[in-house]
């Protein structure tokens, strides 16, 4: 395969920081990425990757991530195993179709790609805004610094 | 080192529905449905410019963007007097049928399939309850290959809307008096061809995989009847008549009623917040309404407000349109459709009240659409406007009627100095899981689990069957509590 990396930010813009994936592949694309990476506003319809997903080599997903931290604070992680992520106990509505399914479901249909790395910010206003909160705000460059070190790293 | 990560939160829209049912002697007796998340959405809208609702609101939910953008778009043509042009109305809705096709294989594969076909034994397949898996090992083997098939249908349904939309699962071709994309030959031909993948997969998979589930498990065409009132508001315009009212669609809007077909005004819609976490008031119109949360309201259990006709509760989905396109054969196809499989399955019209009538409806209506689709795409007329301009009024007021794949939704809109005043939606799953209002009138889906057969507390499939047949926009956690409330179980529904 070749070297191909895709770029997902997955959230809802509806409901402030939850976006911060959407925000974050946003700024990417207006800035520009180098050969053989895409990016994509994944939204909250996650489950719309799967048939992508097999072209790619690696996947970087960028979502709000709950890991007990300060608001703004990062998180990196690189999903080596199904254990690596619980999946809820099966979604009974599309709307439950998280990032931890949609690997799932992906591992199961093999075309997860052979790197899979979550980069998350921890957030601070989950309620309903268009607009991110002051620590993620302030704490978004250092976030496409960190997945923009990720792409450098393939 | 790998480490276990718990992700939260999720992605999610309309957080949890929360399904508190009371079991005496195997039975449910007793059913409350509880949208546990506040939904706030439409206040951001206010004070924007009026054409950015047709983008926001497809933000509220990644499953049925197209819908939201159909529904904002005529509730604007509708503020602004605006009558798309032919080539506008075709291309709406050929990017809303893609939406359903896929939104209905999708549900049915992926997530209602598995709860009478035995998966493999690792995730997404597990965890899910033990029991009553009654489909011969083969036959369940294909259903769980057809998963996997439907997963590329899928995409190739997205393809097809995103030939016409810009993108999915965000629409951007979608505005105010029509549409964006400029028609071509090679968009046709890209659009047929994957819709001729589509239907072979719809005739030869689809319908025969439901078909087979249903013979098998015939009592779940007793179970789960609902409250027998249904309503749609149509969908897939079929001529430019500006009243929504007197529009001719492709499916019917109207309500059926102890059977009849019976005309739908609008003006005798209210939400009714007696067992929502709102402020007390009457039941008001969503034009009009107000939304003032107010958690520790007595009585409150939800943060659903209850949608009434006439002071009614209706279901809405594929079971109401069924309903009312076949009650005097406004839609030919589907009801012929619908008779062909009850006659086949040797059940009675009053069967399609059932858990296995909503699977029904859905996958036919599938299969009388897709049919349709691949004449509509011809009628593209490739030198023809997409769209008609607009002047911004100062002051106006706007409703759009659509039913999105999974019911009737409703969006409101006044304009203020040019901007947004208020904005209301009223989206289908508030019509299905709604709470019991001020009569005590429980829900659709809290009086479909209503007499609903619990033999084992810890395995409450049956409650899972049912509210997954509603194709609700939410996840569950089912509490089965005794009749004097002792916890007995709870379950995340799988």
């Amino acid at each position: 395969m070749e070297n191909r990396t895709l770029i997902a930010g997955a959230g809802n813009l509806l409901l402030g920081d939850e976006g911060v994936g959407v925000h974050a592949v946003r700024a990417l694309m207006e800035q520009g990425l180098p050969e053989g990476v895409d990016a994509v506003d994944a939204g909250t319809a996650l489950g719309d990757l799967l048939g992508d997903l097999a072209r790619y080599s690696a996947l970087i997903l960028v979502d709000a991530i709950r890991g007990g931290g300060r608001p703004g604070d990062l998180y990196r992680l690189e999903i080596r195993s199904p254990d690596d992520l619980a999946p809820s106990a099966g979604p009974l509505s599309l709307h439950e179709f998280g990032v931890a399914e949609a690997l799932a479901q992906a591992r199961a249909l093999g075309v997860l790609p052979p790197r899979v790395v979550l980069i998350g910010m921890e957030p601070e206003r989950l309620q309903p805004g268009m607009e991110l909160s002051p620590a993620a705000a302030a704490a978004l460059p250092r976030l496409l610094a960190l997945i923009r070190a990720e792409i450098a790293t393939r | 080192m790998p480490q276990k990560v718990i992700l939260d939160p999720l992605t999610r829209i309309e957080g949890h529905l929360g399904i508190e049912a009371v079991v005496d002697n195997g039975r449910v007796v007793d059913a409350r449905c509880s949208g546990t998340l506040y939904r706030g959405f439409e206040q951001i809208l206010i004070g924007r410019d009026p054409l950015d609702a047709v983008q926001i609101t497809q933000r509220f939910c990644g499953v049925c963007p197209a819908a939201h953008a159909l529904a904002s778009a005529q509730c604007l043509d509708n503020a602004l007097g605006l009558v798309p042009p032919h080539n506008g109305r075709v291309i709406r809705n050929l990017i809303q049928g893609a939406n359903y096709i896929q939104s209905h294989i999708l549900h049915f594969y992926h997530l209602a399939a598995l709860d009478y076909a035995r998966g493999p034994e690792f995730p997404p397949f597990i965890p899910r309850f033990e029991a009553d898996y009654r489909l011969p090992a083969k036959v369940s083997q294909d259903i769980v290959s057809h998963y996997v098939q439907a997963l590329h249908i899928r995409l190739k349904a997205h393809e097809m809307s995103a030939v016409f939309s810009g993108k999915m699962p965000h629409c951007a071709s979608v505005v105010p008096g029509g549409v964006t994309v400029t028609p071509a030959v090679d968009k046709v031909t890209t659009f047929l061809w994957r819709l001729k993948e589509l239907r072979e997969f719809i005739d030869n998979v689809y319908i025969p995989d439901v078909l087979t589930i249903a013979a098998v498990y015939r009592d779940y065409s007793e179970i789960g009847r609902g409250c027998r009132r249904f309503l749609s508001y149509g969908a897939f315009d079929l001529d430019s008549e500006p009243d929504v009212q007197k529009r001719t669609r492709f499916f019917q809007m109207g309500r059926v009623v102890d059977g009849r077909r019976a005309p739908v005004d609008p003006g005798r819609i209210t939400e009714d917040v007696r067992h929502a976490w709102y402020r007390e008031r009457p039941p008001a119109h969503p034009s009009r309404e107000t939304t003032e949360p107010d958690r520790k309201k007595a009585g409150g259990y939800s943060w659903l407000k209850a949608p009434r006709y006439e002071g009614l509760a209706y279901e809405v989905g594929p079971l109401a349109r069924a309903m009312v396109n076949s009650a005097d054969n406004a839609n030919p196809a589907l009801a012929k459709a619908l008779d062909g499989a009850l006659a086949q399955l040797r059940l009675r019209r009053e069967n399609l009240c059932s858990v296995m009538g909503r699977h029904l409806a859905r996958a036919l209506e599938t299969k009388v659409l897709a049919d349709a689709m691949a004449d509509w795409v011809l009628q593209i007329k490739l030198d023809e406007p997409v769209a008609v301009g607009h002047k911004l009024p100062e002051a106006a007021a706007g409703m759009g009627l659509w039913d999105a794949p999974r019911g009737a939704l409703g969006h409101w809109i006044s304009i203020r100095n040019q901007k947004i005043e208020r904005y209301q939606a009223v989206v289908p799953t508030t019509w299905n899981a709604s709470p019991h209002d001020g009569k005590e009138q429980p829900g659709p889906i809290e009086e479909a689990l209503l007499g609903a057969p619990v033999e084992d507390p810890a395995n409450p499939f049956a409650l899972a069957r049912i509210v997954r047949s509603f194709d609700p926009c939410i996840a569950c956690a089912v509490h089965l509590v005794t009749p004097r409330g002792r916890l007995l179980a709870s379950a995340r529904i799988v």
